[in-house]
């Protein structure tokens, strides 16, 4: 890689890294796993940037990237998750959402499946549409509507107060 | 406020530090490098290559040299630099990076050349073996810029450890280059469907071949060089990189002094006690690379293959004519890992060979006919 394809990789990665380590913490809710998975990004990102650096929307295809990382790191014997028999703890019936309804939003998050986790991520913190998850995670877009919408219903039914009024 | 909102705000954690970017790049520069440079190594050997190195160095040997060569050789080359018997790693290192930039400025006055590699306090340095023991590695990663526009180039230079070497094929460079035949370590046949590999007779008796390999790094043109002595020099490019051609290169790389100096101390004699048969002196356990050892070389089964220091090497060449058993009286020394250097104290057995090298062959088993 020429130093100036180098020097406009780092100012690409400079400007998002923030918002990918973000979406990665959401999408596994741990830090050192999240920076596993952006730091898999980034050397993906690198080896191939010289033929993918012009590429019309290069945000989509580092989202899918890490998404992919994040579903490749899930097939691995370890990182298999486990069932439990302690069901995350219900937020109270206070009418507006607390910080603490909003991290356990978070944690509920966790619950889903990871394809299914995945696709409430890139949906509504990513804004993808759903074509464009659809695309990136090789499903029909049928798919990605159905499980949005499971994923949402059981968000709500978890934090009514938190997810009010998001539509698939 | 929207889901997106409340998912952001719900990552409560403060994150840690992320891992430095710096190094991250580093390390995938470093990855590229290695990548390239093993296809300009291993040639069509590839990965198996690598992991078969050193049989495959030593099978190397008998083989005919490569079409590229001349069958008379013209002039040879003179080196525009002179270069010191004592010549430390870091005078060479600079003297290299000299070399380079001067051959760079003749060919576009005003260029500059750059080290791209942070690891290097010159342009060149050294570089860890890359799957063939025996060897000794020099490269530079660089950016020559000139006013027409800019080119990255990656130089390796391989360099026999121990000049001068049994030379079955004494007075062509046919210990390494393999031009675009594919057997040989430096060799760059055509390995896809996408590959080209061209060899020609270079200038003052050198060979060189013109390659251009796809890889998982995306294409690399490679321009390799190969000097008399043994020697080898290959260039790597982006194939789409204009500044300089290949014959501009072969320009550049065809001085005697990219390959010249020293790879290894020399040896002295041998000066030891003669062979206790009933006492043999062996290696320690974990022998010291560059301290030289009194040992013995058990020779009742030949030496093509023998155990010492608890591993199995292969004698270079094989073949060696049957020396006086059972033992041979001598000194060992580790030049790295996996090469070692026997020279035989000539005063205890009449044979006009002095030095014997022996390359590490994990694979393969010594004689039980002890």
């Amino acid at each position: 890689m020429r130093q100036a394809e180098e020097d406009e990789y780092r100012e690409f990665v400079v400007a998002r890294l923030d918002r990918w380590r973000r979406t990665a913490y959401l999408l596994c809710r741990d830090w050192h796993t999240a920076d596993d998975l952006v730091s898999i990004t980034l050397a993906r990102l690198y080896r191939t940037w010289t033929r993918v650096r012009r590429t019309e929307n290069l945000d989509a295809y580092v989202r899918a990237m890490l998404t992919n990382a994040f579903l490749d790191e899930g097939r691995r014997p370890w990182r298999r998750e486990e069932a439990t028999n302690t069901p995350p703890d219900r937020p109270d019936a206070s009418p507006y959402p607390t910080i603490v309804d909003r991290a356990a939003l978070a944690d509920l998050l966790t619950a889903l499946p990871r394809r299914q986790r995945a696709i409430v991520v890139l949906r509504f913190y990513c804004d993808m549409s759903v074509a464009e998850v659809a695309q990136l995670l090789g499903v029909s877009e049928g798919t990605v509507k159905s499980q949005a919408a499971r994923g949402l219903e059981i968000l709500r039914a978890a934090a009514p107060r938190v997810v009010q009024g998001e539509t698939v | 406020m929207s889901l997106r909102d409340i998912l952001d705000s719900s990552i409560v954690e403060e994150p840690p530090p992320f891992p430095d970017l710096d190094e991250l790049i580093a390390r995938e520069r470093r990855r590229q490098r290695r990548i390239r440079w093993a296809a300009a190594v291993t040639g069509a050997a590839g990965v198996v290559g690598a992991v078969l190195g050193v049989t495959l160095v030593a099978g190397s040997l008998g083989r005919a040299p490569a079409a590229g060569f001349p069958e008379a050789p013209p002039p040879a080359l003179e080196s525009s630099v002179s270069v010191t018997a004592d010549e430390t790693p870091q005078e060479r290192y600079a003297r290299l990076s000299e070399l380079l930039r001067t051959r760079v400025a003749a060919l576009l006055p005003g260029a500059t050349v750059t080290s791209r590699n942070p690891d290097h306090t010159e342009l060149f340095g050294d570089e860890p073996p890359m799957g063939f023991p025996g060897y000794d590695y020099t490269a530079a990663v660089v950016e020559v810029s000139a006013p027409q526009g800019s080119m990255d180039l990656s130089i390796l230079i391989v360099r026999p450890l121990t000049p001068p070497l049994p030379q079955p094929t004494a007075g062509v460079a046919g210990r390494l280059f393999g031009g675009c035949a594919g057997e040989w370590p430096t060799a760059t046949p055509p390995v896809s469907g996408q590959d080209t590999c061209e060899d020609r007779p270079g200038p003052g008796g050198t060979a060189v071949s013109i390659a251009e390999r796809h890889s998982e790094v995306g294409p690399s043109r490679l321009v390799t060089v190969a000097f008399p002595d043994g020697g080898v020099v290959t260039v790597i490019t982006d194939p789409a990189a204009t500044l300089l051609s290949p014959d501009e290169l072969i320009e550049i790389v065809a001085d005697p002094g990219f390959v010249a100096g020293r790879a290894a101390p020399p040896h002295e004699p041998a000066m030891v006690d003669p062979t206790d048969p009933f006492h043999p002196r062996d290696l320690p356990a974990e022998p010291e690379i560059g301290t030289v050892y009194p040992f013995d070389l058990y020779t009742h089964c030949g030496v093509d293959l023998v155990s010492f220091a608890g591993r199995t090497w292969r004698a270079e060449p094989p073949g060696i004519a049957a020396l006086p058993g059972p033992y041979v009286a001598g000194t060992m020394q580790l030049l790295d890992h996996a090469t070692a250097r026997f020279v035989i104290d000539q005063r205890h057995v009449q044979t006009d060979r002095e030095v014997i090298l022996f390359y590490w062959t994990p694979d393969a088993e010594a004689p039980t006919c002890r």
